[in-house]
């Protein structure tokens, strides 16, 4: 069956008694193409992986996986589905190479293929010279290769990688997002969900943000950026709690929205030059000092907060 | 395939699992081993088992008039001391009571014989006097008891002599004869011959004892009634350990849930009931390569005997399917590898000990603990071992394997209906 | 006070978990009941009469009638008759404990000075079988003794009046055989030349003290503080994993502080589980540990500081938790069979009794028995605690080395 889709979600529900952790979600994402799915912790995007992979089964509504469905097709949509979970999975007291054969069998490789296949994902992931070697014995970021490894064995049309850049150092993560890069040069589409928005303004063609079970917003990342349109974000750390500031800059003329975490205070507005007198006027007023200003053009950050008054970051 | 793949993958894991490996083969190796050590002896085709040494401490306060014609409290001390027993016994003469219960509670002596004085005197009249005392260390049992043997057995002989002389001189008595001192001299004489040589004949010569003791299962094994009870004493431990070896195979169910790897496996095109399917399989495997391996070493390593061939195999059945069974649904009934350690160490343990697996040599069980032992697969399993290595006959063994395999299954089905209503 | 304070920190995460009470009390209390009850048999028999299986083939005989009027009236044996084909059976079955068969032609073969065996099929390895060896032994003498007497006494009374005939002869051979049966029972019955007494004052004429408890409390608790250290000596071995040791010494606390805090937490959790069960076994099984309080509290300090120390040897070896739990069922395997525990080191050969005398485990049976069975007091624990904490000497040095040898890592 042929399809411009690779991934396909339609109005998907997972409710967990009366916890409703994904709502009507619908995105798609095209052949070949990087989608970010992008949320901050308990937007429903770990759930909505679970389900596209087959570990839960949705309360209402489907998704197809290169046109087959997960409900009623499941075998046929993990066959085209290559999935590195977030956390590590892979056998500690098996070597990287007997990891790697034995999953490529879960895949339905055998004998000859099996074995050329093996070697290839261990030279792409630069580890057959510890192929030998337990997997419980490896390096944090070794294992982490190995675990993206066993998700290509059978070449997935597509690949879903669940936060793999969590909790590592700068250097493994940059080998990640170069890996992403290149197994979508390699015509692989991604499905690749995170929280950090720099990760997804650098990988994707497209960015589906997801919030509260919803995906929210979805489209390229210069499409998100224009839904706040010229807004502009500027970072103010004053010296008090901002309770006592907020109120007051939340009326100042040309400010859009303000919000604050302690002591920062985040403010979309139209025009930085002329919105920052003012803001540091009814901050006078309010006996705060601002200690620092930081003004960014539009980001995700931006979009985020704009269409839901929160920050993305925790 | 699939299913034989990733059991495949659980028995490796298992096999390079130091513990499972401890738990599986060298625990009731070590323990047979140990056992075997400590009771070595019994494979002896000879029928002798080997006596522990025996210390003994005589008093002797029998001091009889010097050219008296009986000193029977040397003729003990003399018993002890023949060169006869000299290998297995050691006697330690004492010159008083007191003396001789220090040595006892230090024990130094596992028992005291006390000749009390006169005591010869005593039984040349016919009067009743003091009897010898044996003091015994109270926690021994065999070496008391052998004591207590040689002298009920020399002392049998005083007293048949002195009944000897009452019958025969009644006897002739009531003939109008007469026994004058030198034919009682002689009848004591042949009386003591005919004695001494009833008594060698019993302890020494079996074809001329008046009685001759045989094993039962001398025609139905060529194996000593020794070896058998060695062989029930291993398959004891078997069974223990691969009831052990079943649960904690089986585990690997929760410690893959538990590391991530389960739902990995989930994302793959492979059905679930194939991968439970596997993980049974994986379980079945390893318990059945346990009970393989402990029989070849246990005949091996301690010439073991397992009964006939075919009971054997049907004994190994009843056991591999209630190991599988039992582990199999203790696992489904726990949620993860930490409630699993209670169960395995302190459930199985306690069910092996009601099925009678640690006391399989202990005698004069309680007639319910056996029955109590039938509501077990382990109860059953030890059941079937016991009748092959009896050298019972296949038939015989068709109950106990019937029995084993039917809750073996039951359990089986029961965990793997909790397991796929978890998994589903 | 760092001792005192990674102590009880230790005792907090062993006490906390849910697990220590299956392992420190329920099961250990659980297999002292039951093993008491499977020794019941041998130390308080409710019939200590062993069944004996019957084959008369010589049916009618008087020495066959005589035996069995005999083995009747035995308090040692029951007798049941049986047939001979089913003899081997009943005996491999455990229906009897043996069979005695008297064959055909045996009494006039005895009478005519040909005398055919007695057969007696019984499991000699046992001590059923040779228990009933011993038993039979007197009666079958004592048979043969009345027969040998009777002609004895013929001869005696040929040689002065020959007999008219062999009928006659045989008819007095029969009435004097008669007459020794009687005067063999007659000195049975008047009292033993023998009496056979326990070296205690106190405990009743039976086996273990008459309480088979006497040596299931003991051996099951020796077992079980051997196998419970695991709990303490996983503290350690996760204390290294979670990296916490490595952090501790960035502290100032000094690694002979750490090693002495947690042996004092394996002290405290051995001592409370054996105290814990010697209580248990003085109120519910009547084992009078009592008996020497100060003895019995010798031997539990003494044997409390050698399984503290070798935990602490296992806690510092094991890689794993697995590994732990390995080496302590390894341990506990090894010293209680080579201790004692699980059968008295009597009934084992001269080379186990020695070996199993090198082992700590045995000296601490040894002392608790000293009370228990024996009835002594405080004095005669005073060596048994000695070579205990001397065990614990060794083990807790070669803990020590290899905690300084492994160091952090």
């Amino acid at each position: 069956m042929t399809t411009s889709y690779a991934i396909e979600v339609k109005d998907l529900y997972k409710s967990f008694g009366d916890l409703q952790a994904v709502r009507g979600a619908q995105f798609q994402a095209h052949t070949g193409e990087v989608l970010s799915l992008l949320g901050p912790n308990g937007a429903g995007k770990s759930t909505a992986i679970s389900i596209l992979c087959g570990l839960l089964e949705p309360t209402r509504g489907d998704a197809l996986i290169m046109g087959h469905s997960i409900l009623s097709e499941p075998e046929a949509a993990k066959a085209c589905l290559g999935y590195v979970p977030q956390d590590i999975a892979l056998y500690p007291d098996l070597s990287a190479h007997e990891n790697l054969v034995f999953w490529g069998k879960m895949y339905g490789l055998r004998g000859a293929a099996l074995k050329q296949r093996v070697a290839e994902v261990l030279e792409i992931i630069g580890l057959s010279e510890r192929q030998k070697d337990r997997i419980g014995k490896f390096s944090g970021g070794m294992k982490r290769r190995v675990n993206i490894g066993a998700a290509l064995l059978h070449k997935p049309q597509v690949i879903i990688m669940d936060e793999p850049t969590v909790g590592i150092d700068p250097q493994s993560r940059r080998h990640i997002l170069d890996a992403v890069k290149e197994l979508n040069r390699q015509g692989m589409t991604v499905l690749y969900t995170t929280h950090y928005m720099e990760e997804a303004a650098e990988l994707s063609d497209h960015i589906a943000i997801m919030d509260q079970g919803q995906v929210i917003a979805y489209g390229t990342h210069d499409e998100l950026i224009r839904l706040v349109g010229e807004q502009t974000r500027i970072d103010l750390k004053i010296n008090v709690e901002s309770a006592n500031v907020l109120p007051a800059w939340q009326k100042v003329e040309g400010v859009f929205t303000a919000s604050a975490q302690d002591s920062l205070v985040t403010v979309l507005v139209d025009d930085s030059n002329r919105v920052l007198p003012r803001l540091f006027d009814a901050a006078t007023q309010s006996g705060a000092r601002i200690l620092s200003v930081d003004i960014q053009e539009p980001d995700l950050e931006a979009v985020f907060l704009h269409l839901t008054g929160r920050a993305l970051r925790d | 395939m699939k299913i034989i793949d990733l059991a495949l993958k659980d028995l490796l894991r298992s096999l390079r699992s130091m513990f499972l490996v401890g738990m599986s083969l060298l625990a009731p190796l070590l323990i047979t081993a140990l056992i075997f050590f400590a009771f070595g002896g019994l494979g002896s085709d000879e029928g002798s088992s080997d006596l522990p040494s025996v210390t003994v401490g005589i008093v002797n306060l029998d001091q009889p008039a010097t050219g008296a014609a009986v000193a029977i409290g040397d003729s003990l001390y003399g018993m002890f001391t023949d060169p006869s027993v000299s290998s297995w016994i050691t006697t330690v003469k004492y010159v008083d009571e007191t003396t001789a219960r220090a040595a006892l509670d230090k024990q130094e002596v596992g028992a005291l014989v006390i000749v009390p004085e006169n005591f010869s005197a005593a039984i040349l009249s016919g009067k009743a006097g003091q009897p010898i005392r044996l003091l015994q260390d109270p926690t021994l049992t065999i070496s008391p008891m052998v004591i207590q043997n040689m002298i009920t057995s020399f002392l049998d002989g005083i007293t048949g002599g002195g009944v000897a002389i009452q019958v025969v001189m009644e006897s002739q008595s009531a003939r109008g004869l007469t026994l004058d001192a030198s034919g009682i001299t002689n009848l004591i004489s042949r009386y003591q011959a005919w004695y001494t040589a009833f008594q060698r004949a019993l302890f020494h010569d079996p074809q001329q004892a008046a009685l001759n003791v045989r094993t039962p299962a001398a025609e139905a094994s060529s194996e000593s009634s020794g070896m058998q009870i060695f062989s029930m004493v291993m398959a004891g431990q078997m069974i223990f350990f691969a009831f052990y070896t079943g649960a904690y195979a089986m585990m690997s169910i929760l410690t893959e849930q538990e590391e991530g790897t389960l739902a990995r496996l989930f994302t793959t095109p492979t059905d679930r009931t194939q991968i439970l399917a596997g993980k049974f399989l994986a379980v079945l495997l390893a318990v059945l390569i346990q009970g393989v391996v402990l029989l070849i070493a246990g005949r091996l390593a301690f010439n073991s005997y397992w009964g006939q061939p075919i009971s054997m195999l049907m004994a190994l059945l009843a056991q591999v399917v209630g190991a599988t069974g039992l582990g199999v649904l203790l696992m489904s009934l726990v949620k993860t590898s930490k409630q699993a350690g209670p169960i395995l160490g302190g459930g199985l343990s306690a069910v092996g000990m009601l099925s009678g697996l640690f006391t399989v040599a202990v005698p004069n069980m309680p007639v319910f603990m056996d029955t109590l032992a039938l509501f077990t697969p382990q109860g059953w399993a030890l059941r079937a071992w016991r009748l092959a290595i009896n050298g019972s006959s296949a038939s015989e063994l068709l109950v106990p394997l019937a029995a084993n395999l039917a809750i073996g299954l039951v359990m089986f089905a029961i965990g793997a209906a909790l397991f796929r209503r978890r998994f589903a | 006070m760092r001792i005192i304070d990674i102590a009880l920190k230790d005792l907090s995460q062993i006490f906390r978990d849910p697990k220590l009470l299956i392992f420190f009390v329920a099961m250990p209390v659980a297999f002292t009941f039951f093993m008491g009850f499977a020794l019941r048999g041998t130390a308080e028999p409710q019939d200590p009469r062993l069944a004996l299986g019957w084959v008369d083939q010589d049916s009618g005989g008087l020495l066959s009638q005589q035996l069995y009027t005999t083995l009747s009236e035995s308090q040692s044996v029951r007798l049941v008759e049986i047939q001979a084909a089913d003899a081997d059976k009943k005996v491999r079955g455990g229906d009897v404990a043996g069979v005695l068969i008297v064959p055909t032609g045996f009494s006039a073969g005895a009478l005519a000075g040909q005398p055919l065996q007695l057969t007696l099929v019984t499991d000699s390895f046992t001590t059923t079988g040779q228990s009933l060896q011993q038993m039979l032994r007197t009666p079958i003498t004592q048979l043969f003794s009345s027969l040998e007497i009777a002609q004895i006494d013929a001869e005696l009374a040929a040689a002065q009046a020959p007999f008219a005939s062999d009928a006659e002869r045989q008819a007095a051979i029969q009435a004097t055989f008669q007459k020794a049966q009687q005067t063999w029972t007659e000195a049975s019955a008047s009292g033993s030349l023998l009496v056979v007494e326990k070296a205690m004052s106190e405990a009743p004429n039976a086996p273990l003290g008459g309480n088979a408890y006497n040596q299931t409390s003991p051996g099951i608790l020796v077992q079980f503080a051997i196998f419970q250290m695991f709990t303490a000596a996983i503290i350690l071995v996760q204390e290294r994993k979670d990296r916490c040791l490595q952090r501790l010494m960035t502290t100032a606390m000094r690694p002979a502080e750490l090693v002495a805090g947690h042996w004092l937490a394996m002290f405290v959790s051995v001592l409370f589980q054996v105290a814990i069960l010697v209580i248990f076994g003085q109120l519910a099984l009547k084992v009078n540990y009592f008996h020497s309080p100060l003895g019995t509290l010798l031997v539990t300090i003494g044997l409390c500081l050698w399984i503290a120390s070798m935990g602490l040897l296992i806690g510092v070896l094991a890689k794993s938790e697995e590994q732990a739990v390995l080496f302590s069922l390894v341990a506990m395997f090894v010293f209680t069979s080579l201790g004692g525990a699980w059968f008295p080191l009597e009934s084992s050969g001269k080379l186990f009794n020695f070996v199993g005398h090198l082992t700590p485990a045995a000296w601490a049976m040894d002392g608790f028995q000293n009370i228990l069975v024996r009835g002594l007091g405080a004095s005669s624990t005073i060596q048994p605690a000695l070579i205990l904490t001397g065990y614990a000497l060794v083990f807790f040095a070669l803990g020590v080395w290899f905690f300084r040898r492994r160091g952090i890592q």
